[in-house]
């Protein structure tokens, strides 16, 4: 159901007033989803009984972990992650945030004490081995910083043969950072992400448990959720899961209770000010329930967010699979929260938006794409974020494109105004050539130059490279890929080369040439067009005054180099004064290449790439030359430049 | 003269246009010095562009940003021009300072002036405007206190609201102000450089005083009078942006450089309609039996004139 906004404001308040509790979510039976088939190979069921002071912004909670070894091996010592300590100011997060940056903070950004936040486990016990909390230690896997406190693990008495399941209870304390970067609070609304102890991933014969860095943070097994939260009654809730039910506790409070299943984390989210407006749309695998939570001042948005948001659940059901969940929860932060938005958690996504976005800025819609595609690439293709970041963040991002470019235009995918345009391929190559050389796509995130690098190269690189594999393979085979690598991996946890591998499968094709420079490599594609001359091809004749040369014929050469260090086939596309057009291919693999026609035309242009589906090439302005000059972009340029500085002169003449 | 507000308003227009010599002048040399600054960028993207069909989106899809942003990003920079249009703007500065005096004269006797009398008036007064910009500055320094406050405040209340619009309507509120202060300011300014001319003063605080005063006195009708000018301009560069932006095809290049230019020209005007208006106006104070009648005005272009500035 779609209310408009401020008559579902109104209403909200009669509900609030009336002593009657507001819910994000409708009560579902869990019964039905319970009897269904398992999705994923369930290894952790997690039990999470919180309470939520809204005031101290601290959680104060419960958590029982049943853990299945399915490793295949005994296992004795299990790492666990406790990611709130991240915001403190000797973690490594923060000194990576100090140092490179991240999206929310610039390097050199002070430490604010307002943005501290911690987790603290005060009982750790196993079932059968007793209290272990004085066994925790905490572990440091990616740097020597024995400050960070994000990863602690328990060596327990004895191992967990293969097969079994161990039980873990932990008693844990949170205290909320305001927000700086993903989870936090703001004003009277919290996101919370990351906020309980969760183990590590027994993946490729070891465990997988990283520290929480500046860019990524995501890693985990599937399995069952049942969170209780226990918070004030005024406040809407949202969260990743089914709302099960609800009781008031007459002293203020209520408990929500959730479920779900098929995930590898839980995250919500509350505020008394949220606007819920509820939504559904069917796909392949049944109705899905829409949840946004808009923030004050944010109506606006509604109609746009829930455009995007169907027209995406469409295209990702068309294209690459069917969502399997019943629901999604699109979280709206509110003004000053903007740093908790644009988030991926399972079934609950984090979007963006503020009180002024002008309709032909389609800033709203493409993060609220991009973290729905996340449902697909980390949610359920649950790949390692920490060391192959690209395969969530970069294959979301060409998804993000295509997905764009069919709702709004190939070239207004991104800007759609009177006064200048983008699509989202030339915004996603726009950040890859911002540092086109500096790191391969393949590398453990937090081993990038910077946080300017990690970007380009895994959001905007990986899109660009990917939209270049179209032309080597075919727009159409390139989606049949993805859609086998996303059948064929959802719930598991694959591997870069998996994703390679289903594309060379799916193509037939033998693809490492260009795998091992665009995704293993640092090399730059970079193609140019040298030279297009004419002149006659009896040259020494005497040349006449207008008209053919003696004998008719022209001697016209085309002169194409490779700039930079990256090989790639490419066609060349010449034009002649008479109409006529020769389309050459070159293999690309020499310094240089010169095509010579004799005809009784006169070269007049050529191009590489005509179709301009070398997203990769470093510079389209030298990918072509014509022989006749044109000066209407360069004036273009020159009178806008003109018309700029007459404006500032004329400012601060107002001074005299 | 012209009599009453509406009268002054209409009869600064009419002398901005009988005038319209000076206004030329100096739209040329506005233009002629930001053609100037453009020569550089002009250099530098015109062996990239004028050969490449990839300049063609430049043209078709309106300021395509995409391609503007790779021209920036090639290890050429080609649009990293620094702060050349600042230094042609520093120049266009200095020049309105020393043109200022010539414009005033011009439109307080009603009469257009050879180009030689027209720099040798605006010679006389250069420094005596040079002194009162010193002096704008100087006043201009609370105007910013304000401003900073009023960011201050504005960067809490953004902090403590989750509304965006506690912050929005304090901004407004607080820009609107923040005009209102600097077009008073302006006004004063505007007015000691008026009785600079008409009475040939040559102590500029005098003129700031006696134009305080004046302003003061008259602060309603004189402030009328900038504001509906200032209106004016608003709204035809407004406009004139919307005729640009939405009914002239991006790839017209002499269409689009004629609107920007007419954009420019009126904008220029209207700074010119508000200097006729104040002298309309001084000159109709002046006669009023209650006003303080000062020193009669010179002969045209009197050569004494200059001495005194000395």
């Amino acid at each position: 159901m779609h209310l408009a906004p401020n008559r579902f404001a109104c209403l909200l308040l009669v509900l609030i007033a009336s002593g009657d509790v507001a819910f994000a979510q409708a009560p579902t039976a869990t019964a039905t989803s319970s009897e269904k088939q398992p999705l994923s190979v369930r290894v952790v069921g997690y039990q999470i009984d919180a309470k939520y002071d809204a005031v101290k912004h601290t959680i104060n909670a419960s958590e029982t972990l049943t853990y299945k070894n399915l490793t295949g091996q005994p296992q004795q010592t299990f790492p666990f992650h406790l990611y709130l300590n991240a915001f403190q100011p000797q973690s490594t997060f923060m000194t990576e945030v100090h140092l490179y940056g991240t999206r929310g903070a610039g390097p050199d950004t002070p430490w604010d004490p307002k943005h501290f936040g911690s987790i603290t486990v005060t009982k750790f016990a196993v079932d059968g081995a007793g209290d272990l909390t004085d066994k925790m230690v905490f572990v440091h896997p990616d740097d020597q910083n024995a400050n960070d406190k994000t990863v602690f693990q328990v060596t327990l008495p004895k191992p967990v043969p293969p097969g079994a399941s161990v039980t873990f209870h932990l008693d844990f304390q949170d205290q909320m950072p305001e927000v700086l970067e993903r989870t936090g609070y703001k004003h009277d609304f919290v996101m919370v992400g990351q906020w309980f102890p969760k183990v590590g991933v027994w993946w490729k014969g070891a465990w997988n448990c990283h520290q929480f860095h500046a860019t990524t943070e995501f890693f985990a097994d599937f399995g069952t959720f049942d969170v209780k939260i226990n918070l004030p009654e005024n406040e809407i809730v949202g969260a990743g899961g089914d709302l099960v039910s609800t009781v008031s506790n007459g002293d203020g409070t209520k408990t929500v209770t959730f479920h779900s299943e098929d995930v590898h984390d839980f995250s919500w989210t509350a505020s008394p000010s949220f606007t819920d407006v509820e939504d559904s749309w069917t796909g392949s695998a049944g109705e899905v329930k829409i949840h946004l939570l808009m923030s004050p001042g944010h109506a606006s948005t509604t109609k746009r967010y829930l455009q995007a948001l169907k027209g995406t659940l469409r295209l990702f059901d068309e294209w690459y699979g069917p969502y399997p969940y019943d629901r999604i929860t699109v979280v709206d932060p509110p003004h000053g929260g903007l740093d908790a938005g644009g988030m991926e958690y399972p079934t609950l996504i984090t979007a963006g938006t503020s009180w002024l976005v002008p309709k032909g800025l389609l800033l709203p819609e493409g993060v609220l794409e991009h973290e729905f595609g996340h449902q697909y690439w980390y949610g359920m293709v649950a790949t390692n974020e920490f060391e192959e970041a690209w395969l969530d963040e970069g294959i979301n991002s060409y998804t993000e494109v295509k997905i764009m470019n069919e709702l709004y235009g190939f070239n207004t995918s991104t800007i759609k105004t009177h006064w200048g345009t983008m699509g989202e391929p030339e915004e996603q190559r726009m950040n890859y050539l911002g540092r086109p050389d500096a790191d391969p796509i393949a590398r453990f995130a937090w081993q990038y130059m910077n946080d300017s690098s990690y970007g380009g190269v895994t959001y905007g690189k990986t899109a660009t490279v990917l939209l270049t594999l179209e032309k080597v393979i075919g727009e159409d085979t390139l989606r049949r890929a993805i859609h086998t690598y996303f059948m064929r991996y959802r719930f598991t946890h694959p591997t870069g080369e998996d994703f390679l591998k289903t594309i060379e499968e799916v193509s037939g094709q033998n693809l490492r040439w260009y795998f091992d420079q665009s995704v293993y490599g640092t090399q730059v594609l970079d193609y140019e067009v040298l030279g297009v001359t004419a002149n006659p091809l009896n040259w020494w004749d005497k040349k006449p005054r207008s008209g053919p040369p003696p004998g008719g014929l022209y001697r016209n050469t085309v002169l194409i180099h490779r700039k930079g260090d990256f090989i790639f086939p490419e066609d060349v596309q010449v034009k002649f004064d008479n109409g006529e057009t020769v389309n050459e291919h070159w293999d690309g693999r020499d310094r240089w290449i010169r095509y010579t026609y004799d005809k009784p035309a006169k070269a007049i242009s050529a191009e590489i790439d005509p179709d301009h589906k070398v997203w990769l090439d470093r510079s389209f302005f030298n990918n072509s030359m014509t022989v006749k000059e044109d000066t209407h972009a360069t004036r273009k340029l020159r009178d806008l430049w003109i018309f700029g500085t007459e404006c500032l002169s004329q400012l601060l003449a107002w001074l005299t | 003269m012209a009599n009453g507000q509406s009268g002054i308003f209409v009869g600064g227009a009419g002398l901005v246009w009988r005038r319209q010599r000076v206004l030329w002048w100096v739209f040329v040399v506005n233009l002629v010095l930001a053609s100037f600054a453009a020569r550089t960028i002009t250099s530098r993207v015109a062996p990239v562009l004028n050969h490449s069909l990839a300049s063609n989106p430049l043209l078709v899809y309106g300021f395509h940003l995409s391609a503007v942003n790779e021209l920036s990003s090639l290890p050429s920079e080609y649009l990293t021009v620094g702060s050349t249009p600042m230094y042609y703007s520093v120049i266009f500065f200095f020049f309105m300072l020393l043109a200022t005096g010539g414009v005033l004269e011009a439109y307080w006797r009603d009469s257009s002036p050879s180009t030689g009398e027209f720099f040798l008036s605006g010679g006389s007064y250069f420094w005596r405007f040079l002194r009162l910009v010193v002096l704008l500055f100087l006043v201009l320094i609370p105007i910013g206190i304000v401003a900073a406050a009023a960011r201050g405040i504005g960067n809490v209340i953004d902090e403590k609201s989750i509304s965006p619009f506690s912050w929005v309507w304090f901004e407004l509120g607080a820009v609107l102000v923040l005009t209102f202060l600097l077009m008073s300011v302006r006004l004063w300014f505007d007015i000691a450089e008026v009785i600079a001319v008409a009475e040939s003063e040559t102590r500029s605080r005098k003129c700031l005083r006696r134009g305080a005063k004046v302003v003061w006195n008259n602060f309603g009708s004189l402030f009328w009078l900038y504001f509906r000018i200032s209106v004016v301009g608003w709204i035809v560069l407004a406009a004139g942006m919307h005729i640009w932006v939405h009914h002239v095809s991006h790839g017209s290049i002499t269409l689009s450089l004629l609107i920007s230019q007419l954009i420019a020209l009126f904008w220029l005007g209207t700074r010119f309609w508000h200097r006729a208006s104040e002298t309309l106006w001084y000159k109709n104070y002046l006669s009023r039996p209650e006003s303080e009648s000062v020193a009669p005005a010179p002969s045209p272009y009197e050569p004494s004139l200059v001495a005194s500035a000395r």
